[in-house]
């Protein structure tokens, strides 16, 4: 599905959870962004950096849960840092699913010209993210069979200087490899345009309108974006905004948003 | 003979005089005796102000936390924002999330009452700041960010809105018995007609049962609705002291009523929790269908 | 071949930025157009750099003092960047996989063209002609990542070769591949030069799989380079086939590159006895019906194995066909699904009982010098006694202070076999221990081996390097499909494989593995 309709759909998962920390919109969200994940991931070593993603938003959950405890401990205000860090979790998760079902490189050629060196320098990011993030179970195993541990903090070397150095050398090697591609050389020409298919019009369709429901539920002040903690009340779910968000899993639900 | 006899009729007098009012709790006897420690809340959302005579659970309390005590014994609607430390709601008027001022440039303007019926602009958080027993607090929604810009609440003092001797405050003790009828007629509480609470003072018994919460026994709570002379509209930019008697809106005394039931999860809720694992069960599916396949 | 000069280097010298010695010294050469050229000698010796001055990643993208000028299809290297370079040469590196950009086969093969503006007609045929010329039109929906190893190779260079370069510059193409692999693209290759003219260049180690095929060759010694013919520049070194060692040592002429020349010029040898396996040890690694798999395919199916203090193993198989899975269990790191692993009666634990060298040695490398990451697994095993010890073992001991990154493919492979058998486990496995290894490492490694055999250790190797196997095993099991389908004497297992046979065995039959057997055989 054209990138450009990937980029539409994260924009707008991520203007939903911005705008709200109701615990069932934004689980709702959550479940969305892994079934879209689940339908559409380009197959390969992508499908673990999406847990990595997943586990990073669940490590900021607690993070922000845990930092309440340094101040007056309340259920009040334990239940709106876990809001607060579940929002930031499902931002995560849904940057997960964008970057896998996208292939970097489809989504760097987008960039307008200017920007097209950051956006490379991202996108090769992105391609050596899901390497060196397998690398890590490689290196874990490895060191074990040697005797080494690498569960405990004073270990931690023998794990990060093999993924880094080979995170690195992957890099290189790619950067090079494109470089003798003749990469950045001048004007490019695009071998299968990148058309607009009927799945990706309907995809951006279906977030816009996603989107522009919470919007507009921000902006009026209906209500019920932010459950309130103090007092404790039962946070609502308006049938309207889940049905926004359901909008979202249109991706996965139509012709699986990728091509065979 | 004769001491005996002065001393038993001194005896009978005062029991006679004190008598209706020991039996109803909280009475200037009991309270002379005992008195159990509240406070007065007035909040003015700008069409109505609604005043709360707020029965103290310590000896010295959050402002916040009067908030709290006032929602539990007469269902004042309310919402903290920034993690409870921040007004953002009160009695249905304010903002929605945690931004409390996201109606800017009109937000609740808190102010200490003075004892005489004026009013200081409050220098602290409420969160901070301890009400005492005796304390009158105000807030009031309006814009302006000073004590001379913002509006003020109607001059009231404790006595205003905690009128002990007519009608019985809510006491956080054990229920006490009915009032007598005698005494429950009072200073002229004709109207009473019970804004939502425990019946009039004329129905024995049946306050306690319609007024019952948890965070304290309110036992008779008798309404009194109290219309002040004066337009309804509020007056704008009214100086902080505020001369009693003056224009004011529709001042109102809350009756207790008990707190709306919290009840479980919305009927939305479990919806989205039934979608969500049709989702989770939906994408499993389709994993295995892919790596199947592939 | 028209005698138009595809590459010429002239008095290059070149060394990599803080380097003592220089990486190339005084190279002079000339390659004509339609040359398949072969780069070998030692690794260190500068194939790899040389590689790189041929596209201009030397010494554009590396940095670095250079003398002398490259010249490739007419351009001056110093005067063009590598993308500059692009419609002329390309350059597939050694693992192909960390160099794809895009997902989809057929992208991959039209990115180059894209980078240089063709037009978009043009591409599709090209992107059709390179499919069918590399034989991967099956794969052009595929995604890269879910490729064989051979399968990569092919797609990359023709992924190098559709931007319609006229020269091929490859590092190391088989040495991820397995017999059958490698030689769908050594044919690929040669087609391209024999067909079409193109000029192709590559490095390699396992020459047994392309000295018979090349035209040219530059032997590389310390940075200085020697250009002749095929045989003559192996016959004045130390490297070569099998058939070629065994040349130099019984003073053949000319030597011999591939089979059918050894062949010619051999005498028939009376049929080696095949010896049974030697089963005097005490049976230390057990596997009984042992099932395992992962993400739903099956790698072992019920795999029955006993091996022996004092063995050296051998696990030969195609790509896929378990290898590494066994290894794995055998570790105690696999789950089993069925069947039961013993190693010294128990379940193995890992690192204790059993010591695995992985594919990368680069894994486990993490410390500042040789001596210290053996030092590392002496201390995290609770023993104290000196490196140096284990670093003579494998011949490295004059590496001790050098960091082991700074160190070739082969010698860091020594530094991991080090680390790894300094916890002292007395079964060693070593997974595909030898790519991109040079012969040299090959040889400490293989001593290495002995010598933890005869200590009464077990050593498993999986690879595909039947050359070592024949050299070193005391035993050969064969994999194919999960199940084993021959276990025994090396010689007979061997000699009765038409892929897996090593080139003695191809010349003089079974029974005969390695050039220093036939050498004394014939003497």
């Amino acid at each position: 599905m054209h990138p450009a309709a990937w980029i539409f759909w994260v924009t707008c998962a991520a203007i939903v959870a911005f705008t709200t920390t109701d615990p069932f919109y934004l689980g709702l969200l959550v479940a969305v962004a892994w079934f879209v994940y689940a339908a559409c991931h380009v197959p390969g070593p992508t499908a673990r950096s999406f847990r990595v993603f997943l586990i990073a938003g669940l490590v900021a959950m607690g993070i922000r849960t845990l930092l309440v405890f340094l101040g007056t401990i309340e259920l009040g205000s334990v239940v709106y840092a876990a809001l607060e860090g579940m929002r930031l979790a499902a931002i995560l998760v849904v940057f997960g699913t964008f970057n896998a079902v996208t292939d970097p490189f489809g989504v760097v050629r987008l960039a307008p010209r200017r920007f097209h060196e950051p956006a490379l320098a991202a996108a090769l990011a992105l391609a050596i993210a899901p390497r060196t993030i397998a690398s890590v179970h490689r290196v874990r195993e490895a060191q074990a069979l040697r005797g080494l541990s690498t569960a405990r903090w004073r270990s931690l070397p023998a794990l990060a200087i093999p993924i880094l150095e080979t995170g690195m050398e992957d890099a290189v090697t790619l950067a090079e490899s494109m470089d003798a591609r003749g990469h950045g050389r001048g004007t490019r020409t695009r071998y299968r345009p990148q058309r607009w298919s009927a799945a990706a019009v309907a995809t951006v369709l279906a977030a816009s309108a996603a989107g522009a429901a919470f919007i507009v539920a921000a902006t009026t002040r209906t209500g019920g974006l932010h459950p309130s903690t103090f007092p404790l009340i039962w946070p609502v779910a308006s049938p309207w905004l889940l049905a926004a968000i359901g909008l979202l899993a249109v991706p996965g639900v139509i012709g699986r948003g990728r091509d065979a | 003979m004769g001491r005996a006899r002065s001393f038993a009729l001194g005896l009978t007098l005062l029991v006679g005089t004190c008598a209706p009012v020991l039996l109803s709790p909280g009475t200037a006897c009991a309270a002379t005796a005992a008195a159990a420690p509240h406070a007065a809340l007035v909040v003015d959302t700008g069409t109505r102000t609604t005043t709360y005579c707020v029965a103290l659970d310590d000896g010295s309390v959050s402002g916040t936390h009067l908030i709290e005590l006032a929602s539990a014994q007469y269902g004042l609607d309310y919402r903290f924002g920034f993690a409870g430390r921040a007004i953002c709601r009160l009695d249905g008027v304010g903002v929605d999330g945690d931004d409390c001022f996201g109606a800017y440039p009109d937000y609740w303007g808190y102010l200490h009452g003075d004892g005489a019926g004026g009013w200081a602009w409050a220098t602290g958080s409420a969160a901070d700041h301890a009400v005492d027993d005796g304390d009158v607090e105000g807030w009031s929604w309006g814009a302006g960010d000073s004590g001379t810009t913002h509006p003020a609440p109607p001059a009231l003092s404790i006595d205003d809105v905690c009128d002990q001797l007519d009608s019985p405050t809510p006491s956080p003790s054990p229920p006490a018995p009915a009032p007598s009828p005698s005494s429950g007629g009072g200073n002229g509480n004709g109207s009473g007609s019970g804004g939502g609470g425990g019946g009039g003072t004329d129905s024995a018994g049946s306050s306690g049962a319609a007024t019952a919460t948890p965070s304290s026994s309110v036992s008779s709570p008798s309404p009194r609705i109290h219309h002040a002379s004066g337009s309804p509209a509020a007056p704008a930019g009214s100086p902080v002291a505020a001369a009693p008697g003056s224009a004011s809106p529709d001042v109102v005394r809350a009756a207790a009523t008990a707190p709306p039931a919290s009840g479980g999860p919305p009927f939305g809720g479990l919806v989205t929790l039934g979608a969500i694992a049709l989702l989770g069960v939906g994408g499993w599916f389709t994993l295995r269908r892919r790596k199947g396949g592939a | 071949m028209s005698g138009t000069v595809a590459l010429r280097h002239e008095g290059v010298t070149f060394s990599y930025p803080d380097a003592e010695r220089p990486a190339l010294r005084g190279v002079d050469l000339t390659i004509d157009e339609g040359t398949f050229a072969l780069a070998l000698g030692p690794t260190g010796a500068g194939k790899s750099t040389f590689l790189r001055t041929a596209n201009g990643l030397v010494p554009h993208f590396t940095g670095g003092r250079f003398e002398g000028r490259v010249t490739v299809a007419g351009r001056d290297t110093l005067q063009h960047p590598p993308r500059r370079l692009a419609d002329v040469v390309a350059f597939v590196p050694q693992d192909p996989d960390a160099s794809f950009v895009l997902d989809r086969v057929e992208d991959e093969l039209a990115y180059g063209m894209e980078n240089l503006g063709v037009d978009p007609g043009h591409m599709r045929r090209r992107v059709e002609e390179m499919l069918d010329l590399l034989d991967i039109e099956p794969l052009r929906g595929r995604s890269v990542r879910t490729l064989s190893g051979g399968e990569r190779q092919r797609v990359a260079i023709a992924a190098a070769l559709a931007a319609g370069p006229r020269i091929l510059v490859l590092d190391e193409p088989t040495s991820q591949l397995d017999p059958q692999g490698a030689e769908h693209v050594v044919a690929a290759l040669q087609r391209l030069v024999h067909d079409q003219g193109i000029t192709v260049l590559l490095a390699e180690h396992r020459l047994e799989r392309v000295a018979g095929a090349v035209d040219l060759a530059l032997g590389f010694d310390r940075g200085t380079v020697t250009v002749g013919a095929p045989a003559d520049v192996i016959r004045g070194m130390a490297v070569g086939p099998p058939v070629a060692r065994l040349g130099r040592s019984v003073g053949w002429d000319p030597i011999p590159l591939t089979v059918r020349d050894a062949r010619a010029l051999a005498r028939t040898l009376p049929a080696r006895a095949i010896q049974p396996v030697n089963a005097s040890g005490a049976v230390h690694v057990e596997l009984l019906g042992v099932t395992a798999g992962y993400h739903g395919v099956r790698a072992l199916r019920g795999i029955d194995l006993r091996l022996r203090e004092g063995e050296i193993v051998a696990v030969l198989g195609r790509n896929g066909s378990g290898k590494t899975t066994l290894l794995r269990t055998i570790a105690g790191i696999h789950q089993t699904e069925a069947g039961e692993v013993r190693v010294g009666g128990r379940a193995p634990r890992p690192g204790i009982d059993v010591g695995l060298c992985p594919q990368e040695p680069e894994s486990i490398l993490f410390a500042d010098t040789v001596a210290a990451e053996v030092r590392t697994t002496l201390n995290a095993r609770g023993f104290a006694e000196d490196p140096a010890a284990k670093l003579h073992a494998l011949g490295i001991e004059d590496l001790a202070t050098c960091h082991p990154r700074d160190l070739s493919a082969g010698q860091r492979l020594l530094v991991a076999t080090a680390a790894v058998a300094a916890g002292r486990a007395p079964v060693l496995l070593l997974d595909e221990p030898t790519r991109g290894v040079d012969p040299e490492a090959k040889e400490r490694l293989a001593r290495f081996v002995r010598s933890h055999a005869a200590d009464g250790g077990v050593v498993v190797l999986a690879t595909h390097d039947v050359e070592l196997a024949a050299a070193v095993a005391t035993r050969v099991v064969m994999l194919a499909g999960g199940e084993i389908v021959a276990d025994g004497d090396p010689a007979a297992v061997l000699g009765d494989s038409h892929v897996f046979a090593p080139q003695m065995t191809r010349v003089f039959g079974p029974g005969w593995l390695t050039p220093e057997q036939v050498a004394e055989a014939m003497a």
